[in-house]
């Protein structure tokens, strides 16, 4: 029963600071309380504790009343003996004697029920991560959202080809017979070059958009963090910086700001050390790459396929950086940490949409920039006639840019790719991976010729009605396909025969530069762009923060390298199939 | 052993990162008891602590839309977690 509260009495709560500390706030309580000012400013106690630790706001209101300069000198001293005998601060010894008292009294007094003390965040984590399944759900978070990127944007890849190819082209056609250019080359820059390289890759939006959807799900959970923190002993196992995860994990959306990203990192060598492999994080502009082939070479499982893609990148930057942590960027054993993991959160619809916008709509402002600028500049080089002909009248095989891609294509022929198409592809991917697929399109002439003069154009109305009902059809697709992420296959399986224009173009230059091995032809291809420079406005980004010979170093061994796995992928795979 | 003392021995030992949670198991202290301590020692600098915050990022970012500034306004760039690390010598 609980008395009334004119009689009850509260017990003294006093912290027992021990017998060495408790000697000295004694004596100094004594010479507070022999102090008229002091001894009426309150608890005396509470004033000795603070003048020994040394508290800088009450020492120097004690400082300015007259007669204190005893008690500051008394206290001075005490400090000084105290850290001498315990070898600490004494203001750290306080605290520290503190928080012990308190934590044996909220673990006497506090009586929490069992639900309480293991929040929802807690007992997922408690399994998230875990130290044997952290790693295994990780990567199964990471490719169930490369198998629905897949799964969900292939019906909306094939919708804005169609919008392209089709009434995009039809009104471009219209413009230019409107303006009396149509017969002109000016109709062939239109069309050829700006719509089919400009649409070469916008295709591949959607793509982008399921990606960065997937992902922004997973950090506005609050799972990224988890993903951090179970990394963490990953790249400490291969000699990276715990820190390094998040530069790579930029790195998967763009390489220039993951590059930029290393400046969290303190030491220098281990700043150098994960700007180095950051490139081998697959980027988002390569993403269109894998998708294409993934598709054209392996159609049974491209989810898997480009999945597979960003683990290769994952498995070579840690190969490497074992290598390179033994060799020239030795340091010390990192110092352990504590991390935050913050609560899960129920991602909103408004924050995922917005992260996702965000980041396709950077991509989508490359296509109209630089995409469009490099997509004129090889119509422009396409267009030159080295084998007669007139500007803009020439077959693309005796183009200018056929010449100069094809006297560079010997390189790749031992990769299987041979081809001055393929070559010419990755002379432009070192712009920006983005034009690979906008330049294999204009190379293969994908787009030209869509509508014979024989056959009447469909009106506008035709067009945009078309337009509606195939989204509508491929909104269906998508929804139907959804279920096959987890098995469960709704619809039948699609022909593994290629579906579009550029993949059957595609399939068959690799047909022929393989000796008839266009899949591992492709698979190499694909470990190619993987491997080499990612970008121009990468390579600008390494130099300006690691120095430009590890910009240069970057470069060449980044060339090096994909040569060298791309061969042994191609060589290898022919020698297991005994050609 | 003294619990300061006792939480800057348990981050210096663990294999790999601790999370709150584990500090707060191992230690036996309630979660804001823990909080108060680590702000202390962050405070008195035997701990340093880093973040939330992504990548610090300038306007040199080439080819992007994006004022980036402190690397708030990337869209590419993703935070991380608040981390705590012992300090090292040459950090005082």
């Amino acid at each position: 029963m609980i008395g009334s509260p004119a009689r009850a009495t509260l017990p003294a709560l006093r912290v027992d600071y021990g017998r060495e500390i408790e000697r000295d706030l004694a004596e100094l309580e004594r010479l507070v309380c022999s102090h008229v000012e002091l001894s009426k400013w309150g608890s005396s106690r509470w004033l000795a504790i603070k003048l020994l630790e040394g508290d800088t706001g009450i020492s120097s209101r004690v400082r300015a009343t007259d007669g204190t300069r005893a008690i500051l000198d008394a206290a001075d001293d005490m400090g000084e003996r105290l850290e001498r005998l315990f070898g600490d601060d004494v203001d750290t010894l306080i605290a520290d004697m503190r928080y012990g008292w308190i934590n044996g009294l909220v673990r006497e007094a506090v009586k929490r029920p069992p639900l309480d003390r293991h929040t929802v965040s807690d007992r997922i984590d408690s399994l998230v991560t875990n130290r044997v399944l952290g790693l295994p759900i990780f990567l199964v978070a990471m490719w169930a959202v490369f198998k629905l990127t897949t799964t969900v944007s292939e019906p909306y890849l094939g919708w804005i080809e169609g919008v392209f190819s089709g009434p995009l082209t039809h009104w471009a056609l219209r413009l230019v017979d409107e303006l009396g250019v149509g017969d002109t080359w000016v109709s062939g820059l239109l069309i050829d070059g700006v719509i089919a390289g400009v649409g070469g890759v916008l295709v591949f939006v959607p793509v982008l958009m399921s990606l960065y959807l997937a992902l922004s799900v997973l950090e506005d959970s609050g799972y990224m963090a988890r993903a951090a923190f179970v990394m963490d002993r990953l790249m400490r196992t291969i000699g990276l910086h715990g820190k390094s995860f998040l530069p790579m994990l930029v790195g998967f959306g763009c390489s220039v700001p993951a590059i930029y990203a290393t400046r969290t990192l303190e030491d220098e060598r281990d700043r150098v050390l994960t700007g180095l492999l950051v490139p081998f994080m697959s980027c988002g502009a390569r993403l269109p790459v894998y998708v294409l082939f993934a598709a054209m070479f392996f159609p049974g499982n491209p989810g898997t396929v480009v999945f597979g893609m960003y683990l290769v990148g994952i498995a070579i930057a840690a190969l490497l950086a074992v290598l390179l942590r033994r060799s020239i960027f030795s340091v010390e054993e990192q110092a352990p940490f504590v991390m935050e993991l913050p609560p899960y959160r129920l991602p909103t619809v408004r924050g995922i949409v917005t992260h996702m916008w965000e980041r396709t709509s950077e991509f989508v402002r490359k296509a109209w920039t630089i995409i469009l600028l490099v997509s004129v500049v090889l119509w422009l080089l396409m267009a030159v006639p080295m084998g007669g002909g007139a500007f803009g009248d020439t077959d693309v095989d005796t183009s200018l840019f056929a010449s100069v891609s094809g006297a560079l294509a010997p390189v790749f022929a031992p990769l299987g790719f041979g081809s001055w198409q393929s070559t010419g592809s990755l002379v432009a991917g070192f712009v920006a991976k983005e034009v690979v697929v906008s330049t294999l399109a204009q190379v293969h002439g994908v787009g030209e010729d869509p509508v014979t003069p024989q056959v009447a154009m469909p009106s506008v109305l035709d067009d945009l009605v078309e337009i509606f009902t195939s989204f509508v059809s491929a909104t269906i697709d998508t929804l139907l396909a959804i279920p096959s992420v987890f098995g469960v296959h709704l619809v039948k399986e699609e022909s593994v025969e290629p579906s579009t224009e550029l993949m059957a173009r595609l399939r068959a230059d690799f047909e022929r530069t393989s000796g008839g091995h266009a899949a591992l032809a492709g698979l190499s291809f694909m470990i190619f762009v993987l491997l080499y420079t990612p970008c121009a406005a990468a390579v600008a980004a390494e130099r300006h923060e690691l120095g430009g010979h590890w910009a240069l170093a970057s470069m060449i061994g980044q060339f090096v390298l994909s040569w060298v796995v791309a061969g042994l992928v191609f060589q290898g795979g022919l020698v297991i199939l005994g050609s | 052993m003294p619990i300061l003392r006792q939480l800057l021995a348990e981050i210096e030992s663990a294999e790999g990162p601790l999370s709150f949670r584990e500090l707060e198991q191992r230690l036996t202290v309630d979660r804001e008891a823990l909080r108060g301590m680590v702000e202390f020692l962050v405070r008195k600098g035997r701990l340093r602590a880093s973040g939330p915050g992504g990548a610090s990022i300038t306007s040199a970012c080439y080819g992007c839309s994006h004022s980036c500034g402190d690397g708030s306004g990337c869209p590419f760039v993703v935070e991380a977690p608040p981390t705590i690390a012992l300090s090292r010598r040459d950090d005082s």
